[in-house]
């Protein structure tokens, strides 16, 4: 029993010899990979328009429920959150909204320096969550995909769809 | 005129170097604790972090100093000086070098086993005062641990005195220019070593704080100064031990070449690294664990020491 | 008792069932597509297929499908068998090739009966790389979306419309692969019932629009089981509310069918489902308004119309308090006015805060008769008033003088079903089981007999097996005539034209021959005969058979029949307060008046209204600002019944309780919560004002009504009350998987306020506490593991169909019996002049109520106001449809389209009841009038034909 303490001590002791294994913060940056879990931006389609079809999908698997948004439907068919919110000072940054998300919306940044003197600056509003670009996904549209009509995109136009049929022709 | 003075350039030497190394250590021991943790530990406040000790103090200067309603405030307030208190004057008996020391007392020894056992009173008035279950449970905790530790930390040193046939310190030292003590009297010092631990409530026998069972036992309810005191009083018991260990059995200040004060305080530091890296580097065990180490392992084994060293001595004889 | 086996287990179950019903009824899930508990099985989807084994032996067994299988004693089936498992999967495979990828686009999302069964079919994975059939969609009018492309084919959608609600212009069109379900063009779906397709449909072609407005999914949803106020059904409801996220309270977000065996099971009429938008409107009132006394320059209010503005409530109470001091020191007369469409408690609390002597109804005297006549009729012991599945059993059907697809739509999709009674009983003798949907209509043999005697009869036609317009003096002795046949005493019968006089000998041989007989009959035609003659029918008819015959009476309101509880017969009416109020003006003090969640212009004549409104001070409690809030002096705003607890009794004598489903906004507090606390505040002391102000919860006024009225005495343990907990927790309003809670109201402020607590009921306005309390009638959030859609609900039954699990709410009133005297049909009614037409009330299923009336989508559908004469009167006077007309009453003259009706008996004038614009003529009906054309509008222009 006495031989495993001393060896224990021992090897803590030659740690005064090894390097350290941080760094010297803020000083010194440390890498970030490009997927680290840092802060949540809502990112756009190619075609630059908001991808955030306000599922709801991200908030009901956020963990600390810090996600809270309301589904609109404007005027060219596309469902838009009216107010989409992230409440950082409760976020915990798990990526399960990544994971939930559908249509690539929500993604994580590796941003994780966000200090406020005040709280209240901790919550972020649409506006400051949206980025101008399509973030990790360059390519992907949910509505190029999806089946839903929208202005500029009829039934039958989304990937591998059949044109619509006509009921009432007799060619069926 | 000297008569006068070299005692009181002793006394106030001895008090602040001892408050000060203390205060410094709290510094040490964080750094020491990074290294051994692949870490820089505190670095930022001044040359090497060395000013980290005096923001500490100003943090805790400035902090509220909370006293809780349900408290009994006079025993609440007197606790944590009755550490500090006891913990200096142990310092009052420790020969440094030989024109270096308070006072030569011819029961030294039993002095500093005095001062040890009233400082556990702090502990467990401080415990019962707050009038908070974890504090009264640590309380509790130091105080049966000290009791029981105390038992043989005294007859572990009884081989020291046989050998050196004297209370004294200064006598105990001097006893030791054939041989340090920590030869013949390994056992002892082993068991001097591991109560010394105990009594100051270090880790890994720092149960009576236990933070992850008991919030942070006897001083759950303290803050500011008062929480600094016992903050002190726990690092100048550890070398305190330290340098009693030193003085006990690695010959006090003798060594070759050097002056006698280094070679006293080299030592000292020493053990007080050792005892920071039983920190870094064991686990606490379970409280009836520590009993039965104690009763079941310890005492006997002082016991034994005992009768060993006065058996040789009579043989000897 | 047959003994079969599932998976190796040994299962004792109900004869005559189908393998999944027993299945589900067990709690085995097998998924399902096309069959529906109360539609039966076609077995058109193939999902329920399960591997049936001859014996023990067996190992490979023959694959059938659980819906088709009846089940035999000693069959051995397996479930989970790979090759069930497997050809499962394959089905939904093939299901899912041409779905169209838009689940987070679509409002089903969530509670989804594909998305379920997807998953519980373990078809986790798209193989399919072909290209996908696509539909366009119809616009089906602004309750109903259609996304055509989600389409599975089940046939749900059609067999319910057509085949169960009777409706016509839906249908499956094309075949094969591109069938299409929808209506021949664009347009507004005619069916009543339109909005179940939204819970039938087990994708998201048919989705609520109303919902999709302010859409949340389902787990966002804040449930309380709730009672539909739109009618006096009693229809349970699912109400659902969240806050909208910019810091104000919860609004209401839909409201969803919540099962009840005995009163709506799966279905629940538009008016219900969609009227729910009123609370959200822009006519709520959501602070204490009092007229503002500065002085106005110019303002567009009318001739005594008040101009209001913002108080703080705790002033507004302390001058209500003042008022009720002033009151008690005989300083002051305070009245209180009661509603019909408030609780129990609400009314209750007026009545203790004014006293019995000053409480009035609010009804005027001939509607008040009614309801007393109804509960009156009720106590017969020769008759009883029968549940939903009663009616669906009834053998002949007797419809009176009531439109009841317009008053009581609940009720006529039962009589729909009753009318199938004959073929269930051919498909029985058959050996066919009922649960065989598609045999069992395929079977040839008329109808049940359904008779409907009365002024507008028209939405039931189609399953009529006679069918009798006329006016309700001919109603009345149509029904005495039957009476008396019934009894065969033929002396009171009376005079009868020839067709008519045969017509009543062949519906009492009908009545007389049918074992399961069913008179149905109510308020609408606001005539005490007709509901005379439909209890002589009922008395004489349970004489005959020496058993009670049911009899359904429908009353006009949602708590019409809990009001008439609260008075003797003969008083209480508005005409009594008028006088009163009249014969106390000589003693020059000043009159305030209460009026509880009232329109008193809905409800008396303009004189009587005028006179009670002319009172020194009028106190309002109400949720719409309404034509009698701009005569209050200080209106306090009511909580709607999705915001409050209370309990409404319905035309069954049934009552019921409702919980609050999420805190009102604002001010918004119960009526009599306002009540308790200008009672609080009040500087006299009464033992009745004490103990008002003394009630803290609901419950209390429950159980001191239970107390005061020995016939509502099982108001008391209607439910459990507040202190009731589960495992020393509450019920938790909120589902377990609610989101946002701390980012929704962290615009305001980043720190989470507490949430609402409720004193009045066992839940919590929260995620906190027993969320699935499947055994207490507290669930109103239809979910179990696996089940997101409202499929679940078999989960909360006892059996599939059959009554919730340990969740009855209800009890009915403990009324004495007491026979009805006989009765004779009047003879002769005053005469007419040839200018004047017979005012009849005509319902509206859109319109005629006040609080759906004011439901945004509701109120797009409603018609303009218009009146129907018969083809005789409209030449005699020279009117076409469309053409503008002025009806005109001493009091008061309306503007309306004239539409012409070969239905209209001659010589009356069909006015729809209450349809906004013409809501102060409601009190005019039944009446006279006369009519005078004022412009031709070319009846291209105008739709106004026959309706």
């Amino acid at each position: 029993m006495l031989a495993s303490q001393l060896r224990s001590m021992w090897l803590v002791f030659r740690h005064l010899f090894t390097r350290n294994a941080t760094v010297q913060y803020p000083d010194e940056k440390p890498y970030l990979a490009p997927r680290y879990r840092g802060r949540i931006v809502l990112t756009r389609d190619p075609d630059g328009d908001e991808r955030c079809v306000a599922c709801n999908l991200c908030a009901v698997a956020c963990p600390p429920d810090c996600i809270s948004l309301q589904k609109t439907e404007d005027e060219d068919g596309r469902w838009r959150p009216a107010y989409f919110r992230i409440n950082f000072s409760r976020c915990i940054m798990c990526g399960l909204c990544e994971d939930a998300c559908p249509t690539y919306a929500i993604q994580l940044t590796p941003d994780f320096e966000m200090c406020e003197y005040d709280r209240q600056n901790m919550v972020y509003e649409k506006e400051d969550l949206l980025i101008s670009g399509p973030g990790k996904y360059h390519d992907y549209s949910f509505y190029r995909v999806a089946g839903k009509a929208i202005d500029g995109k009829d039934k039958g136009q989304a990937q591998k769809e059949a044109p619509p049929i006509d009921v009432k022709s007799l060619n069926l | 005129m000297s008569a006068v003075w070299i005692p009181l350039a002793n006394i106030f030497g001895i008090l602040i170097a001892a408050v000060l190394l203390a205060a410094l250590l709290t510094w040490g021991e964080r750094r020491l604790l990074g290294f051994w943790q692949d870490r820089p530990g505190p670095n930022r406040v001044g040359p090497f972090g060395l000013l980290q000790v005096v923001a500490d103090m100003i943090k805790l200067f400035f902090k509220e100093d909370f006293v809780p309603r349900f408290a009994d405030i006079p025993v609440f307030v007197l606790a944590p000086t009755v550490v500090m208190a006891t913990m200096l004057l142990g310092f009052a008996v420790i020969p440094v070098a030989p024109q270096i020391g308070v006072i030569d007392l011819n029961v030294g020894l039993l002095f500093f086993l005095a001062m040890s056992s009233i400082a556990v009173y702090s502990v467990m008035l401080g415990g019962y005062a707050s009038n908070n279950k974890y504090a009264l449970l640590g309380g509790l905790r130091a105080g049966a641990q000290t009791v029981s530790y105390e038992v043989f930390m005294g007859l572990s040193l009884m081989g020291v005195v046989m050998m050196s046939g004297s209370f004294n310190l200064r006598e105990i030292v001097q006893a030791q220019t054939e041989g340090w003590f920590i030869i013949p009297q390994f056992v002892g010092f082993l068991v001097f070593f591991i109560a010394g631990i105990a009594e100051s409530h270090r880790l890994p026998f720092d149960l009576p704080e236990a933070e992850h069972e008991l919030t942070a036992g006897f001083h759950t309810e303290y803050s500011g100064m008062k929480f600094g005191m016992f903050f002190v009083g726990e690092y100048l018991s550890v070398i305190l031990i330290s340098s009693l260990i030193t003085t006990l059995f690695l010959g006090g200040w003798l060594g070759p070449w050097l002056p006698p004060v280094v070679w006293f305080c080299l030592k000292t530091s020493f053990l007080v690294m050792l005892f920071i890296l039983m920190r870094a580097a064991l686990p606490r065990p379970r409280y009836d664990q520590l009993m039965q180490f104690g009763w079941k392992v310890m005492l006997p084994l002082a016991l034994a020491n005992l009768l060993l060293t006065g058996g040789i001595l009579l043989w000897n004889q | 008792m047959p003994n079969i086996t599932i998976d190796g287990e040994q299962y004792e179950i109900e004869d005559g069932q189908n393998l999944l019903n027993a299945c589900l009824s067990l709690g085995i899930n097998l998924p399902y597509f096309c069959w529906h508990p109360a539609m039966g099985s076609v077995g058109a989807c193939r999902q329920c297929a399960v591997i049936e084994y001859k014996d023990f032996e067996d190992q490979r067994g023959k694959l059938v499908m659980g819906c088709m299988t009846p089940i035999k004693d000693g069959g051995i089936y397996s479930v989970s068998a790979d090759s069930a498992r497997e050809f499962r999967g394959g089905v939904i495979e093939d299901l899912m090739t041409n779905h169209p990828h838009d689940c987070p686009v679509c409002e089903e999302g969530g509670e989804c009966h594909l998305q379920d069964m997807t998953e519980m079919s373990g078809h986790t994975l798209r193989r399919y790389r072909g290209t996908k059939r696509t539909h366009r969609n119809q616009y089906l009018g602004p309750f109903i979306n259609h996304e055509m492309n989600r389409c599975i084919a089940c046939y749900r959608c059609t067999r319910f419309y057509r085949e169960y609600a009777g409706g016509s212009d839906l249908a499956a069109l094309g075949r094969n692969n591109q069938v299409y379900f929808g209506r021949e063009q664009d347009g507004m779906l005619e069916s009543g019932f339109s909005g179940n397709l939204v819970e039938v449909c087990p994708t998201g072609v048919f989705t609520d629009k109303t919902f999709s407005e302010h859409f949340v999914r389902k787990w966002d949803l804040q449930t309380a089981p709730s009672i539909c106020e739109h009618c006096a059904v009693g229809c349970n409801t699912a109400p659902g509310a969240r806050e909208p996220g910019d810091g104000e309270d919860a609004i209401l977000r839909r409201v969803t069918n919540l099962f009840n065996h005995d009163i709506n099971g799966y279905f629940l009429c538009d008016r219900g489902r969609f009227g729910y938008d009123y609370v959200n409107s822009e006519a709520r009132i959501k602070n204490v308004l009092a007229t503002r006394t500065l002085e106005l320059i110019e303002t567009t209010a009318g001739e005594n119309e008040k101009i209001h503005g913002d108080m703080a409530p705790r002033d507004a109470l302390q001058q209500f308090a003042d008022t009720i001091t002033a009151a008690r020191r005989g300083r002051r007369r305070l009245i209180g006015i009661g509603s019909p469409r408030s609780s129990l408690e609400n009314n209750f609390a007026l009545r203790q805060l004014v006293g019995a002597e000053h409480y009035y109804a609010g009804l005027n005297a001939r509607d008040l008769q009614l309801l007393h006549l109804v509960d009156r009729i009720q106590r017969d012991p020769r008759l009883y008033s029968p549940t939903t599945p009663q009616i669906e059993n009834a053998d002949a059907v007797l419809v009176l003088g009531e439109e009841i697809e317009q008053t009581a739509p609940r009720i006529a999709l039962a009589v729909r079903q009753a009318a199938r009674n004959r073929q269930k009983q051919h498909a029985q003798q058959l050996k066919i089981p009922l649960w065989q949907d598609a045999s069992v209509r395929q079977l040839d043999g008329s109808p049940s007999p359904i008779l409907l005697v009365g002024v507008d009869t028209a939405g039931l036609c189609d399953i009529a097996s006679e069918h009798l317009p006329c006016t309700a003096e001919q109603t009345a002795m149509f029904a005495a005539a039957i009476a008396c046949r019934l009894s065969g005493d033929d002396s009171g019968s009376p005079d009868l034209p020839e067709g008519l006089l045969e017509l009543a000998d062949n519906a009492a041989q009908i009545l007389a021959g049918a074992e399961r007989p069913l008179i149905i009959s109510g308020c609408g035609n606001r005539d005490k005969a007709t509901l005379h003659g439909a209890a002589a029918i009922a008395t004489a008819l349970g004489e005959r058979t020496e058993s009670p015959c049911a009899l359904y009476l429908a009353c006009p309101e949602v708590n019409s029949l809990g009001i008439a509880q609260l008075f003797e017969p003969g008083t209480g009416d508005l005409e009594q307060l008028a006088q009163s109020l009249e014969s106390g003006e000589d003693t020059g003090m000043p009159v305030s008046v209460v009026i509880l969640e009232n329109d008193l212009y809905r409800r008396a004549d303009a004189e009587t209204v005028e006179q009670i409104l002319a009172a020194d001070e009028v106190i309002l409690l109400d949720s719409l600002l309404n034509q009698t809030a701009r005569r209050a002096d200080l209106i306090f705003p009511a909580a709607a019944t999705a915001e409050s607890q209370g309990s409404y009794i319905n035309s069954n004598g049934t009552a019921q309780r409702f919980y609050a489903v999420y805190e009102g906004t604002g001010f918004i507090q119960e009526s009599w919560r306002w009540l308790s606390d200008a009672a609080g505040l009040c500087g006299a002391k009464a033992p009745s004002l004490t103990a008002l102000a003394s009630w803290r919860h609901s419950t209390d006024l429950s159980a001191a009504i239970a107390c005061e009225f020995s016939q509502m005495a099982s108001l008391a343990d209607l439910g459990p009350d507040e202190d009731y907990r589960i495992d020393g927790l509450k019920v938790a309003r909120q589902t377990h998987r609610y989101s946002g809670r701390t980012a929704i109201h962290a615009k305001a402020h980043v720190a989470e306020q507490p949430p609402h607590a409720d004193p009045d009921a066992p839940m919590a306005f929260s995620m906190e506490g027993i969320q699935n309390a499947g055994e207490t009638p507290l669930v109103a959030n239809i979910w179990s593991p696996g089940w997101n859609s409202n499929q679940s609900i078999h989960k909360f039954q006892q059996e599939v169909g059959g009554p919730r699990r340990h969740a009855d709410g209800t009890a009915r009133l403990l009324r004495e019996p007491q026979a009805m005297p006989s009765w004779r049909a009047p003879t002769g009614s005053a005469p007419r002049s040839p200018a004047e037409l017979e005012l009849v009330p005509l319902y509206c299923l859109y319109g005629s109520d006040e609080l759906s009336a004011r439901a945004k989508a509701i109120a797009s559908v409603i018609d303009e106001p218009y009146a129907v004469l018969s083809e005789h009167d409209a030449s005699e006077r020279a009117i076409a449809a469309g053409d503008s007309v002025e009806i005109e009453l001493p009091e008061a003259h309306f503007l309306v389209r004239a539409r012409i009706s070969t239905d209209q008996p001659r010589g009356t004038l069909g006015v729809p009841y209450g349809l906004p614009g013409l809501e102060e003529l409601a009190a005019y009906l039944p009446g006279r009038a006369t009519l005078s054309r004022l412009a031709r509008i070319s009846s291209t222009e105008s739709g106004g034909t026959a309706q």
